[in-house]
């Protein structure tokens, strides 16, 4: 219970603010925020820093929400409901505890940027079976998971610019990654990744906008070699035909992946609930 | 010697004439003029103005030359005309003997002045000579000289239907030749009894006044106009074909009317058009410059001067006239000025060498006065010269220039390579070599909000290769709203504040520094 939060959201109820900004008031539940649910007019809601650990159901009221900020709680579910705010463009669920998204969660129609960053989510059957059709979304934020395959419907986000999988378990990429034609920015650093698709190389990720993040993985020294001389070289080799051969060789010898840094992991707070 | 050399030159001279003058493309005849006037006659159609001029020439400076032997006389003597007086001459009664032989009137022989009074010199000398009273002397008459007087020749009478006659100023006259009144030898031998009127052949009484012109005798009732039978006023008369008219009947039966002001036409007459003209009167139709001494040319039915018909010429082939010659241009016509010329009759101000159609007229340079402008330049020295080129047209650009993308341009051939509208001085983006205007370049390449997502018109925060509306730029982590100065740290790209940086738990923190630190060197493990 925050009386500070009240103040502010009395101030919002009152001054008809469409933006909400409930950040570090150690709110543990929205059931402290009598009435916050029921704000539809507001289309955005911050819960950054918070206690949060349960997202009711109810959130989905909040018909003209558009952004939603509930970076660093300890929330561990969300509800299946949170994908039916039509108007929802950019969420944040970032440094949480979730092990996995809801049911259905592919269904946002303008979802634009999604960040999921630090938690545990992981490829097998953490994503539902409709994620790959936010057609909308156009920034991806997965750093810091347990994702060891990312799916080959990751080309189904046609619109996709930012990719980040820092930080997870990837042993390898698809293919398919090379169909993002809009990426770029690519963020592969600390990972378990020894070989790169060739056609990473048809993507456009060496302008001066762009960004390609690749450090801190076991590659294999062609590519190693490469990248100590910069990025811009590694797309280069990825374009050449040995290259493609040396990756074919690669992936079709299923030699044993590197192994996770399970110390490393295990130091995430998303974990903690564990020890806790 | 000399005389009959005189007459073989005249004779020549005079065929010459004559020739010229059956051809038809050119009549010109002379006429007796009050004064000094020539009357010119001619008609002419697309003459070559050189013989042109040398005509008129021949007819201004009066050397015209006399008509040759047109008497049915072989032995006639044809002498130089002095003042013009060929044909008909207002004559006076005491016309001269040839004692001066080069000033007779062709057409006029010499005639024997009829015995007269001998009376002192008349008071009044111009028009005819006062009646005379005739004393009882005896007088041979010569016959022969009275009728050569009387009679033209053929060829006279002809001309005489082609030409108009003017009087002789009488007193000019007079005051060049001094009349003789001294009595020939021969009057004293005629007898008052042999003499007969002109006119009614009778006799006169002996104490009858008796008129004499130019030695013929009359009674003074007989010596009347032709026409209106009334004595000539101011005692002017005008002969014709033997006859004797008052000045009014004569202009009325014989003098030309003006094609023009239809009034008569005393002294000079331009016969062309099949009209006669004053000189005055007869002018070009588009530029009424006078054309009696510049020549015409018929062009449907209009006299035009030369210049006029050249350049109606030209246009009614869609063709040029050159400003300079008045030629038609058959090529490309060289602009200059705002006329057109042939090429050729310019050269390059730089290089001298002859143009070509392909020249260019340089209005203004930097540096130079305005009497050095409008210059004419080859094109390979034009272009040589400095001057911008335009890199849309690739012409040089004489007026404003913009300088955009490492080239020059025309003000309105630089234009956004979306909508092709000329920027005129408006902002222009530029990107890949291209221009574009504001909506299009954002349209097309423009910053589009990380958050909103739209194209951003007005300022742009950029940052971590984003850009946000500047009320949009916020911590990614908490969405406080930061501004271009706020201190921010970068977490996958992305902008956070400095609170929630510290929020962030440490582990990470230390894998975000080193992984930073090893992206540094270039994927190298840090030792």
């Amino acid at each position: 219970m925050s009386k500070a939060a009240r103040k502010t959201l009395d101030e919002a109820r009152d001054s008809g603010n469409p933006e909400l900004d409930l950040q570090d008031k150690q709110i543990v539940s929205l059931e402290e925020l009598p009435g916050l649910l029921s704000l539809e007019h507001i289309t955005r809601l911050s819960l950054p820093h918070n206690r949060l650990s349960v997202v009711p159901p109810a959130i989905a009221n909040l018909i003209n929400l558009e952004i939603l900020n509930l970076f660093n709680n300890i929330i561990e579910e969300l509800p299946t409901s949170i994908s039916s705010l039509n108007k929802l463009r950019i969420l944040n669920v970032g440094m949480n505890r979730l092990d996995a998204l809801p049911r259905g969660f592919g269904s946002f129609p303008v979802l634009e940027v999604l960040d999921i960053t630090y938690n545990n989510i992981s490829e097998e059957e953490s994503l539902p079976g409709n994620f790959f059709m936010l057609e909308s979304l156009r920034a991806l934020y997965m750093g810091d998971n347990d994702f060891e395959y990312l799916s080959p419907d990751i080309k189904n986000l046609k619109n996709l610019q930012i990719l980040c999988l820092r930080d997870n378990d990837l042993i390898a990429l698809p293919r398919e990654i090379g169909e993002l034609t809009r990426l770029r920015e690519l963020h592969l650093q600390g990972n378990r990744l020894e070989v790169l698709p060739p056609e990473i190389g048809n993507l456009d990720l060496l302008g001066n906008r762009c960004c390609l993040r690749l450090e801190c993985n076991p590659w294999v020294p062609m590519i190693a070699d490469q990248l100590l001389l910069g990025p811009s070289h590694v797309i280069d080799m990825l374009r050449n035909e040995s290259y493609k051969f040396v990756y074919q060789r690669h992936i079709s010898t299923g030699s044993q992946p590197p192994p996770k840094n399970f110390e490393a992991k295990n130091r995430k707070t998303s974990r903690k609930r564990d020890v806790a | 010697m000399s005389w009959r050399k005189k007459m073989l030159a005249l004779e020549l001279e005079g065929s010459d004439l004559y020739n010229r003058r059956k051809t038809g493309t050119l009549q010109f005849e002379e006429n007796n003029v009050r004064g000094k006037n020539t009357s010119t006659s001619f008609e002419s159609t697309d003459l070559p103005s050189s013989h042109w001029q040398v005509m008129g020439n021949s007819v201004l400076m009066g050397k015209t030359p006399a008509k040759a032997s047109l008497n049915s006389e072989s032995h006639s003597h044809v002498i130089p005309v002095e003042k013009n007086h060929l044909y008909a001459n207002p004559h006076c009664s005491n016309n001269v003997d040839g004692s001066d032989g080069q000033s007779t009137p062709v057409g006029m022989r010499k005639s024997r002045p009829v015995p007269v009074n001998p009376l002192p010199k008349p008071p009044r000398l111009h028009g005819i000579p006062p009646p005379i009273t005739i004393p009882p002397i005896e007088v041979n008459y010569v016959d022969d000289n009275i009728k050569r007087l009387t009679i033209p020749t053929p060829n006279l009478k002809a001309e005489f239907r082609k030409q108009f006659v003017d009087a002789l100023d009488l007193k000019e006259a007079e005051k060049e030749k001094p009349p003789n009144f001294a009595p020939p030898e021969s009057i004293h031998s005629m007898s008052l009894s042999s003499m007969t009127c002109t006119r009614c052949g009778e006799s006169f009484e002996p104490q009858e006044k008796i008129v004499n012109s130019n030695g013929q005798l009359w009674h003074t009732q007989c010596f009347v106009c032709a026409q209106c039978f009334r004595p000539f006023p101011d005692d002017i008369f005008y002969e014709f074909e033997g006859r004797k008219y008052c000045e009014h009947d004569f202009q009325v039966l014989f003098a030309p009317c003006c094609g023009k002001c239809n009034e008569f036409i005393i002294g000079r007459v331009i016969k062309a058009m099949n009209f006669n003209w004053h000189p005055g009167c007869f002018t070009c139709e588009l530029c009424s410059k006078e054309l009696a001494d510049l020549g015409f040319i018929r062009n449907a039915g209009r006299a035009l001067c030369h210049e006029c018909n050249a350049r109606v010429k030209a246009e009614s082939q869609g063709k040029y006239m050159c400003h300079r010659c008045h030629a038609t241009i058959d090529g490309e016509p060289l602009r200059w000025r705002g006329d057109t010329f042939h090429p050729y009759h310019f050269n390059c101000a730089a290089c001298g060498n002859e143009l070509t159609a392909d020249a260019r007229e340089v209005k203004s340079r930097p540096g130079y006065t305005a009497n050095e402008m409008n210059e004419l330049y080859c094109l390979r020295c034009h272009d040589k010269m400095g001057i911008p080129i335009c890199g849309a047209c690739r012409r040089p650009i004489e007026e404003r220039v913009v300088t955009a993308l490492g080239k020059h341009w025309h003000v309105e051939h630089f234009v956004c390579a979306k909508c092709e509208k000329p920027f005129m001085g408006n902002r222009h983006y530029e990107r890949k070599g291209l221009a574009y205007c504001e909506t299009h370049y954002h349209e097309l390449f423009g910053n589009l909000c990380f958050i909103c997502n739209t194209v951003i018109y007005g300022d742009v925060v950029m940052a971590l290769n984003k850009a946000w509306c500047t009320h949009h730029f916020a911590c990614a982590v908490c969405d406080t709203k930061m501004t271009q100065k706020t201190k921010f740290f970068e977490f996958d790209q992305k902008p956070i504040c400095k609170k929630c940086y510290e929020k962030i738990p440490q582990e990470l923190k230390k894998r975000l520094k080193k992984q930073h630190e090893i992206q540094a060197r270039g994927g190298k493990p840090l030792p």
